[in-house]
């Protein structure tokens, strides 16, 4: 008896050690159970990685029968009788490649990750909320049409994305949830409202004022405006000038003043604001930009229209992007990439048109300084000689068991979030908060047959604002910055953070799209954006902006356009990454002296001469094994840390703490090294000494020179671009081994295919469409269409991307034009509902 | 032996086709089934446990004859602090703890157990 129940007590007691290990995990290891089934625990991933294959998929959401076919690109093209099948059947299969990326980047906008991840996203889930997305989606919800054909397609995709979840066996669980011990959650509608949310968030944030109040805080107003100009010194605008004309203008730059007082006890609260926030854009020339250009007919090889676009934007794996091709007879015939998360091609053609987007970077949110009742506590604040009441929302953050991690309340004026800032606090108006934000012009643009349905289309496009590129099979090309814009009272500027204490100081009205930066059909027979002014104040003074990226991209691709008059569409693919930089072109001459006295050059210090010498030899390309860019990018980075010395100092914002935490578009750089004794070029970290631009110059050759060697060695092969400047793709999760890091890759700072600083930003997506009776295209992006790390699908596209060549997008009108061996071939039909 | 060999077999397949059909658990439940059901000669105690090892072994060739298994393991020595082998074998190990747990307790709740109980010893 004694034996018996011992045995029974090392049973319970072994089965519940394994049970706790199998349920609960063990150590830095997830529950062992899920995770060791060696049918559909991590085992699993592999087989879940394979294609669908030939299979019936059954689920009462279908209207009709549905065809699919999953080319060897792993890219679905979904054959529909119904429009909202095609949508069902497109979420269906976003779901499988993407799943754990539809719930990790809604969950990143909504700021409820810590309820997947736990604890270590508090923060970010913090800032999250504090922009008021949740209120905001909430709202949108409220005022839907649910019978308006955008929201239509949204629900028909959610339930395509739940049909696969629904009934997705366990070992189809992504291997992110296995690592996260977790499983997926449902898809709600809503989670298409927080991926347009997102998106404004990356592109429709662009506030001048705040970068422009550090500067004052530093340098005083007057320098701060010259500095951050509402009006680029380079003009090679969206809307191009007549006679296709570039415009420079360099303006004296005033000294450096006094700090300004207020702007000084305003920058100490900066920093409660979200982080990049209140370091937006910084330094980043062409951290997030886009080209796209498109070429008439009289000037292309083939006499028809052709249009190229890649958006470029923080890469990750999988992409941000999902390639689709839907057809519904009559209806739609499109192709081109998706957003996970959205039944849309963003970006993408038709049998007529082909249309792509660039960020106009245009100032769409305003900061007003607000009187509250209470500095610590709110619950009013004053407007118009009235207290009104703020509204309150009490955020809550979970951990994945439930429990509340912490709460945080977040107020609302009548212009949106109130932040608390040491000196008070700050409102935000933006654009996004008035906006619609429903996705209709992404399904309208769809089915467009022309440039001016498209122009119609499009016109009620509110954020985030677009350069929005379009050409038809009928030779036309047009480019609008479409979006809110809003009009200003005063000086009608929104580079200055306002007095909230009077209604007077609100925006009046939206500009109307009769007003947008547009062109059509130019008489060069080209049109393109890269991110830049899209206007010429000389042509139209109307304020769109302020500290807008320099135009090297612009300038570059436009050269190109006009050096040929017979262009193709292989040559648009090579200018895609075009290796030339406008940037260096303007540059060079000042760093290798010419125009400087003979004797000067002769009697600088040797490694200065030296530094010369091989920048000399330089041919101005950031190609894989070219050795000349590693010298020019540090020397740039010496010579604009000792102009711009007054900038820097302490600040808890900048990652460097001898670097400028803002800093002027290197187009202000250039202006200045045109007026030599100006007294910015005074390096006031040496107070004995007055350096004048050239001594300034000479030190930066040297220095930059030194710091090359220091790190890499003497000249020579460990100097190849492709060895000291990486692309790197990270995870969502920033898992190393699920991350493409390391990739040597062309282009730098300011080429048209930009990599810059860490890597992580750049080209997300690179098409070429060429329009006629036939439609044919080409696009890649830096990774692959499935989510699953083991696919063949993850990063097939990758090396690709790489060496600058584009897959040919293969749109069959039927599904009987494709060959008989496809990976797969899938039939949704419904059954009675 | 033949006996053994009968259970070792049943339990390999119910382990394998129980865990195929609803996961993991399925193999505890089949354990303290076999358990209790296995004669005394059947010696349970190693019959399950080989049993369980069986099944999930043959479920582990079945996965890794899929064509990227080889990617699959070369991420998991990445991700894992464990190199992909040791998790197989703790894969294994796993259903032989869960074998054994699930056999003792199926042995225990046998109304006509001896009162000696099985043994692992038994020869």
């Amino acid at each position: 008896m004694n034996r018996r129940i011992l045995s029974a007590v090392g049973g319970v007691l072994l089965l519940g050690l394994a049970g706790i290990a199998a349920v609960r995990g063990a150590g830095p290891l997830p529950p062992l159970g899920p995770l060791l089934d060696p049918a559909h625990g991590v085992w699993a991933t592999a087989r879940a990685a394979l294609p669908l294959g030939n299979r019936t998929i059954k689920a009462r959401i279908f209207e009709g029968e549905v065809q699919a076919v999953v080319d060897p690109r792993g890219v679905p093209h979904i054959y529909a009788e119904h429009e909202l099948d095609a949508y069902r059947a497109l979420g269906y299969l976003v779901a499988r490649d993407r799943l754990f990326q539809l719930e990790l980047q809604t969950r990143a906008a909504a700021g409820t990750l810590t309820e997947l991840v736990g604890d270590r996203a508090l923060s970010a889930d913090r800032e999250s909320r504090r922009f008021g997305f949740g209120r905001l989606v909430e709202r949108r919800l409220a005022a839907v049409d649910s019978q308006s054909g955008a929201f239509r397609a949204m629900t028909a995709y959610a339930e395509g994305v739940n049909a696969w979840i629904g009934s997705m066996r366990p070992g189809d669980i992504p291997l992110e949830y296995r690592l996260l011990g977790k499983t997926p959650a449902r898809w709600d509608t809503r989670n298409t409202y927080f991926l347009l949310a997102r998106m404004a968030l990356m592109l429709a944030y662009n506030d001048p004022s705040i970068v422009k109040t550090r500067a004052a805080a530093r340098i005083g107003w007057p320098a701060a405006e010259a500095l951050f100009p509402v009006e680029a010194p380079i003009q090679e605008p969206i809307q191009p000038n007549p006679g296709d004309t570039t415009r420079a203008r360099f303006d004296p730059i005033p000294p450096p003043g006094l700090p300004d007082s207020a702007a000084r006890t305003l920058l100490a609260g900066f920093d409660a604001l979200p982080r990049w926030l209140a370091g937006v854009r910084g330094n980043a020339e062409d951290a997030i930009g886009s080209n796209n250009w498109a070429v008439a007919p009289f000037r292309s090889a083939s006499g028809r229209a052709l249009l190229a676009g890649d958006p470029h934007l923080e890469l990750s794996l999988p992409s941000i992007w999902y390639q689709a091709h839907l057809v519904v007879p009559g209806q739609l015939d499109v192709a081109g990439v998706t957003m996970p998360g959205a039944p849309w091609v963003i970006i993408g053609f038709n049998r007529d048109i082909a249309w792509s987007f660039t960020n106009t970077g245009a100032d769409v949110n305003d900061f007003y300084r607000e009187t509250v009742d209470d500095a610590g506590s709110p619950t009013t604040y004053q407007l118009d000689g009235t207290w009104h009441p703020l509204e309150l929302r009490v955020e809550t953050y979970r951990s994945p068991a439930g429990a509340v991690l912490a709460t945080d309340t977040v107020r609302f004026t009548h212009r949106g979030p109130l932040w608390r800032v040491d000196g008070g606090w700050l409102s935000m108006a933006w654009t996004v908060y008035r906006s619609e934000m429903n996705g209709a012009e992404f399904q309208a643009i769809e089915r467009v047959r022309s440039v001016p349905e498209f122009l119609a289309a499009t016109s009620g496009f509110s954020v985030p604002a677009q350069n929005m590129l379009v050409a038809d099979r009928h030779g036309s090309i047009a480019i609008r910055s479409t979006g809110t814009y809003p009009i200003r009272p005063y000086s009608g500027r929104g580079d200055v953070i306002r007095d909230g204490s009077q209604s007077a100081a609100d925006w009046t009205a939206n500009l109307p799209p009769a007003e947008y930066p547009f062109a059509q059909d130019p008489p060069q027979g080209f049109l393109s954006s890269a991110n830049q002014q899209p206007v010429d104040p000389a042509a139209n003074a109307r304020y769109f902006g302020a500290h807008w990226y320099s135009p090297w991209r612009a300038m570059r691709i436009n050269d190109l356009l006009r050096g040929d008059p017979a262009v193709t569409a292989d040559a648009m693919r090579q200018w895609q990454v075009d290796p030339g930089s406008a940037r260096a072109d303007a540059f060079m001459p000042f760093l290798l002296g010419i125009g400087m006295p003979a004797t000067r050059l002769a009697a600088a210090p040797s490694k200065t001469q030296d530094a010369r010498a091989l920048l000399a030899e330089w041919d101005r390309r950031y190609t894989l094994t070219n050795t000349g860019a590693v010298l020019f990018e540090a020397v740039m980075a010496e010579l604009a840390r000792r102009t711009w010395d007054e900038l820097a100092g302490p600040d808890s914002v900048a990652r460097v703490p001898d670097e400028a935490p803002v800093r002027p578009a290197d187009a202000l750089l250039l202006g200045l090294l045109r007026q030599p004794q100006n007294s910015w070029w005074d390096d006031r970290r040496t107070a004995a000494a007055v350096e004048t631009r050239d001594e300034i110059l000479e030190a930066s050759l040297a220095a930059g020179l030194d710091s090359v060697v220091a790190r890499y060695g003497a000249p020579g092969d460990a100097w190849q671009w492709n060895k000291v400047h990486h692309a790197n793709i990270n995870h969502l999760l920033r898992i190393p081994a699920l991350s493409a890091l390391g990739l040597g890759v062309a282009g730098g700072p300011s080429t048209l295919s930009p990599t810059s600083g860490r890597g992580t930003s750049g080209a997300s997506w690179r098409m070429v469409v060429e329009l006629g009776s036939e439609v044919r295209a080409w696009g890649i992006y830096p990774g692959g269409q499935s989510g699953n790390p083991v696919s063949r699908h993850y990063r097939d596209q990758l090396p690709a991307w790489l060496g600058g060549q584009l897959d040919s997008l293969v749109v069959p009108a039927t599904i009987d034009q494709f060959p008989a061996e496809v990976p797969s071939r899938l039939v949704f039909t419904g059954g009675s509902r | 032996m033949m006996l053994l060999f009968f259970w070792l077999l049943v339990t390999a397949n119910a382990a394998g086709f129980g865990t195929l059909a609803v996961g993991w658990w399925a193999l505890v439940i089949v354990a303290i089934v076999a358990g209790f059901a296995a004669p005394e000669r059947a010696r349970p105690l190693m019959a399950v446990p080989l049993g369980a090892l069986l099944g999930w072994g043959v479920l582990l060739v079945r996965s890794a004859r899929v064509d990227n298994f080889s990617t699959l393991t070369g991420l998991l020595d990445q991700l894992l602090p464990v190199p992909s082998p040791v998790l197989a074998v703790t894969t294994l190990l796993l259903a032989v703890v869960l074998g054994i747990g699930g056999a003792l307790v199926g042995a225990a709740l046998r109304r006509d157990a001896p009162s000696t109980g099985p043994s692992i010893s038994a020869s």
